[in-house]
């Protein structure tokens, strides 16, 4: 005990140093070939037997390493020299490749979700035109189908092919062959028919979600869409919204907003209940089985995130774009 | 779609100012696009057409919304029976419902000023007054109207699939061919109008018109949407067809144009006739409000639901019996309902709530994890990663679109490489070193896709680009877990990389020597890869390096050297690499760094010389071969 107490005075002896001298000082004091405590304490203990060279030794040999080691540490603090270079020379650019913004995106995006029990499952983009609209309750020959200006693929069957419009496909695909309940998202390409401009791509990639279970709700949808962009956005102060909205494999069907900062409101993308007439074309029980459905655009995401102008930058092969992530 | 708002206001006394009902309609109905002076732009949801496409169907939201009385104008009831010379027969089950009213005019002349403002606020031009009034039904009610100068109709109204070949001229003079499945309004002699569509210039009004046929008729979505498609005619009138209309609409259009034609034309009806050969049927859904929170995760009181619900002018019986206005053709279900009660109620009333489940482990396809496995490796390596498009593939190998976005376009991509090409013809003035690659899926001509990995690499300054790339391969193939890869050559310049024997991909080195490409079959590479590797230890003892140059005939490769030096027996010998190679048009020269180690001793130089002897014995048994 005494020497915990000797241990505690020298330390903080130590660390008072304010220079070399200070430091040297103490060091005589205790390490000194003279008159140096711990010294002296080092020289009785030769002067002992064997037994009480045993039981006291390895102690004060303790001591005097845990001493030592404060000393040269501390030398360094208080230490003269310097840096003797410019620093404002411009550092050497280390030579390192970069995933690309879509892709950090995407991981992230996965990662959130992993972290609330959301698996990841992928599906064709080459799509069928039953995969793609009639199993989502998007009727054939109405203007409805409008809402996805579509890329068709010449095909001589019966069969009509098209490059799927979103990647709601994935998840009746995955409902084909999983029994309820489950959560899921499906991230990748997608393709619209459609002029480009600083907010349109013809290739683009989203994420859509699926969870069901006998008691989802909207107010469920609520909780772990604002869990997922408290996330994505750390740092900054998020409020979401839902407006009104109208997507065919939904009932009812919103529009996701989201507030960062106080700014204003930004359309994110849409979501709703899953239709009763979706989950029966899968052979679940809509009385049953009951859940919600999202999609929102990777590209868009990213640009609000990262204040990114124009969609097309992502596609544009720009390496000095993409260098900057 | 434009609407007015003072008209909207006419109908919901009590809206608040324009910009706060845009405000709110956007987050309960539909969203606003613009509003500009009196117009207010609203973008209809493709599932209500049916009664929001129209001032009485904002008007009723906006009182439910606000709890405000609407006040709808007059409408004339039809007679209950039809009667007079007016003769309409339905050969076309696309028409579900026509009703004619044939009338004498004083004047067709213009109309009142009031109309024409809202027509313009609305973005028509105002014609004459016959064809104003029956724009402006359309807008207050939502059902397309049209009129027949009654004078140029040879007997009565017949509503007909077209005749193969069959030709109209519309009103503004566009000669259109239609098919059989169209459906057309004519008379004994000709087509009049393509039906839902247009009219005809056979029977146009004119100013000199004394009697006229007002139709307000109802036609299947399916038909109209299609013939609209086919001839690619778009009207206020297809539009609205197209995405469905109630026929209990066409009775308050035909009982509005009543009204109106005797206002502003000196009207009198002279004959009625309203063909409905099968009635829409009533739609009544029960509203369970268990379910609606079991839905929405919102406890509200019933009444307060039912309420909703009747200030959208739905009927509801105390015990919760809802009956669906007819013009409401998107409300099927239940879940409609919900839709109905949650957004008026308000679905900022929606607090989150943490879903409560089984726990399910996470079972994601292995495909993302292996993905990112690889994009990490490769990026470690300085390469960039890409995404090109999908498309820009060619008529050899690719599956071709059908409606491509131009002539590029044509062909879905069935190599990256491509895509990565025109980066780097792109870039390759801005940069000395350029790395990049891409995942992504390519498509075989009968549009199979798979996963693939492509590289590029660009040497501005050297013409190093074969072995900087093959390196990246075999460390990509190495952290992707796939073990066995090799090289072999392929078709003309390009090689084959082979996993586990069989082609999995392509390199390539441009002909100027300056760029090379490398793909890969992913998916490929996923099955073959194995999650272990076996851990060799690190000698403890120093080694010694010695380095041999040599002279190198032609047809001898240096693999063939190392192979050679590697079998050679020498014993000791950890590691052979080459650190220097050159070939000009007479010689090609290399030296090669022989790594000698041991896992018992420290090697002495007399060891090493002794093995040295070994290598140096088998290179010179190569004919040709000479040390430097």
């Amino acid at each position: 005990m005494e020497l915990e107490r000797l241990k505690k005075e020298v330390i903080g002896e130590v660390e008072t140093a304010l220079n070399l001298q200070d430091l040297e000082a103490v060091r005589l004091k205790y390490l000194g070939r003279k008159q140096g405590i711990v010294t002296a304490m080092l020289k009785e203990l030769a002067l002992m037997n064997v037994e009480e060279k045993r039981e006291k030794g390895p102690a004060i040999q303790q001591l005097r390493s845990d001493i030592e080691s404060a000393i040269s540490f501390r030398e360094k603090e208080v230490g003269e020299g310097e840096f003797s270079g410019d620093i404002t020379l411009p550092p050497i650019k280390p030579e390192i490749g970069h995933l690309n913004l879509i892709t950090q995106t995407e991981n992230e995006i996965r990662r959130i979700f992993e972290g609330m029990n959301f698996s990841i499952v992928e599906g064709p983009e080459i799509e069928e035109e039953k995969y793609n609209f009639d199993s989502l309750n998007i009727p054939a020959d109405h203007p409805a189908r409008e809402m996805w200006d579509t890329f068709w693929l010449k095909s001589e069957g019966k069969k009509k092919y098209l490059l799927r419009t979103h990647t709601s496909p994935v998840q009746i695909r995955y409902m084909e062959k999983h029994e309820p309940p489950f959560q899921i998202i499906s991230p990748g390409r997608t393709f619209r028919y459609e002029a480009t401009d600083a907010t349109h791509e013809t290739n683009f990639h989203q994420c859509e979600g699926l969870m069901v279970g006998k008691n989802i709700s909207l107010a469920n949808f609520k909780f772990v869409i604002e869990e997922f962009f408290r996330r994505f956005f750390a740092g900054k102060s998020v409020e979401v919204r839902f407006r009104s909205s109208y997507f065919p494999f939904v009932e009812p069907g919103v529009e996701v907003d989201v507030k960062l900062d106080n700014a204003k409101w930004l359309e994110m993308g849409g979501a709703g209940m899953v239709h009763p007439s979706v989950l029966s074309g899968v052979k679940y029980d809509p009385k049953e089985w009951q859940g919600f459905a999202f999609g929102f655009g990777i590209e868009r995401l990213a640009m609000v995130k990262y204040g990114i102008p124009d969609a097309r930058m992502f596609m544009s092969g720009d390496l000095k774009f993409i260098k900057k992530f | 779609m434009k609407f007015s708002y003072s008209l909207l206001k006419k109908f919901a006394p009590g809206i608040p100012t324009i910009n706060k009902f845009a405000d709110e309609l956007a987050l309960k109905s539909f969203e606003v696009e613009e509003t500009v002076g009196d117009m207010i732009d609203i973008k209809i949801t493709a599932n209500r057409w049916s009664d929001a496409a129209s001032h009485r169907g904002i008007a009723r939201e906006a009182a439910a919304i606000y709890g405000l009385k609407e006040i709808f104008p007059a409408v004339r009831d039809l007679a209950k029976r039809s009667y007079g010379a007016l003769k309409v027969e339905i050969k076309d089950v696309s028409c579900s419902r026509y009703i004619g009213i044939l009338m004498d005019i004083k004047k067709v002349g213009s109309s009142p000023s009031w109309m024409q403002k809202t027509l313009e606020v609305c973005g028509m031009r105002p014609i004459n007054g016959v064809v104003d009034a029956l724009n402006y039904i359309m807008l207050e009610t939502g059902q397309p109207m049209h009129a027949f100068d009654a004078d140029k109709v040879k007997g009565g109204i017949i509503v007909r699939k077209a005749k193969k070949g069959e030709k109209i001229t519309t009103i503004d003079n566009r000669e259109i061919e239609l098919s059989v499945g169209d459906t057309v309004i004519a008379d004994a002699e000709k087509a009049l109008a393509i039906a839902g569509i247009k009219g005809g210039k056979a029977a146009e009004i004119t100013d000199k018109t004394k009697r006229i046929i007002i139709e307000s008729a109802c036609f299947t979505a399916g038909g109209i949407y299609r013939t609209a498609r086919n001839i690619k005619l778009q009207t206020d009138a297809s539009q609205r067809y197209g995405h469905g209309m109630s026929p209990s609409t066409a009775a308050i259009g035909a009982g509005r144009a009543i009204l109106l034609m005797e206002d502003i034309c000196g009207g009198e009806v002279r004959s009625e006739c309203d063909i409905y050969p099968k009635k829409q049927g009533k739609t009544v859904l029960k509203f369970d409000i268990e379910r609606f929170s079991k839905i929405t995760g919102v406890k509200i009181p019933k009444d307060k639901a039912f309420m909703m619900l009747r200030r959208l002018g739905f009927k509801v019986s105390p015990a919760g019996l809802v009956e669906v206005p007819p013009e409401r053709l998107d409300v099927t279900i239940f879940e409609d309902l919900v839709e109905e009660v949650i957004r008026i109620y308000g679905l900022d009333a929606i607090q989150a709530v943490a879903p409560v489940v089984s726990l399910v482990p996470v079972h994601s396809d292995e495909s993302y994890a292996y993905k990112e496995r690889v994009k990490n490796a490769i990026a470690t390596l300085g390469y960039d990663e890409i995404y090109s498009y999908s498309f820009g593939g060619d008529p050899t190998s690719g599956i071709e679109l059908m409606n491509p976005m131009n002539q590029e376009k044509r062909f879905m991509r069935a190599s990256i490489i491509p895509g990565l090409e025109r980066i780097i013809d792109d870039s390759s003035k801005k940069f000395d070193k350029i790395g990049i690659f891409e995942i992504g899926k390519v498509f075989d001509s009968l549009g199979k896709e798979h996963w693939s990995l492509a590289f590029a690499v660009h040497h501005k300054k050297d013409d190093q680009v074969f072995r900087d790339l093959k390196g990246a391969v075999l460390e990509t193939m190495r952290k992707g877990g796939v073990v066995d890869v090799s090289f072999a050559p392929g078709n003309g310049r390009q090689l084959m990389i082979e996993i586990e024997g069989k082609k999995a991909g392509i390199f390539e080195v441009s002909e100027e020597g300056r760029t090379a490409y490398a793909e890969a079959n992913l998916e490929m590479m996923m099955a073959s890869a194995s999650q272990e590797f076996e851990y060799k230890p690190i000698s403890p003892y120093p080694s010694i390096m010695r380095d041999i140059s040599v002279w190198i005939p032609e047809g001898v490769s240096v693999g063939d050297m190392m192979q050679g030096m590697e079998r050679s027996g020498a014993v000791n010998l950890e590691d052979t690499d080459i650190i220097d190679y050159f070939k000009d048009a007479d010689r090609t020269a290399a030296t090669f760094r022989l790594v000698f180690q041991s896992y018992k001793e420290t090697l002495s130089d007399s060891q090493a010389d002794t093995e040295m002897k070994k290598i140096i014995s088998v290179l010179e048994a190569i004919p040709g071969v000479k040390i430097r």
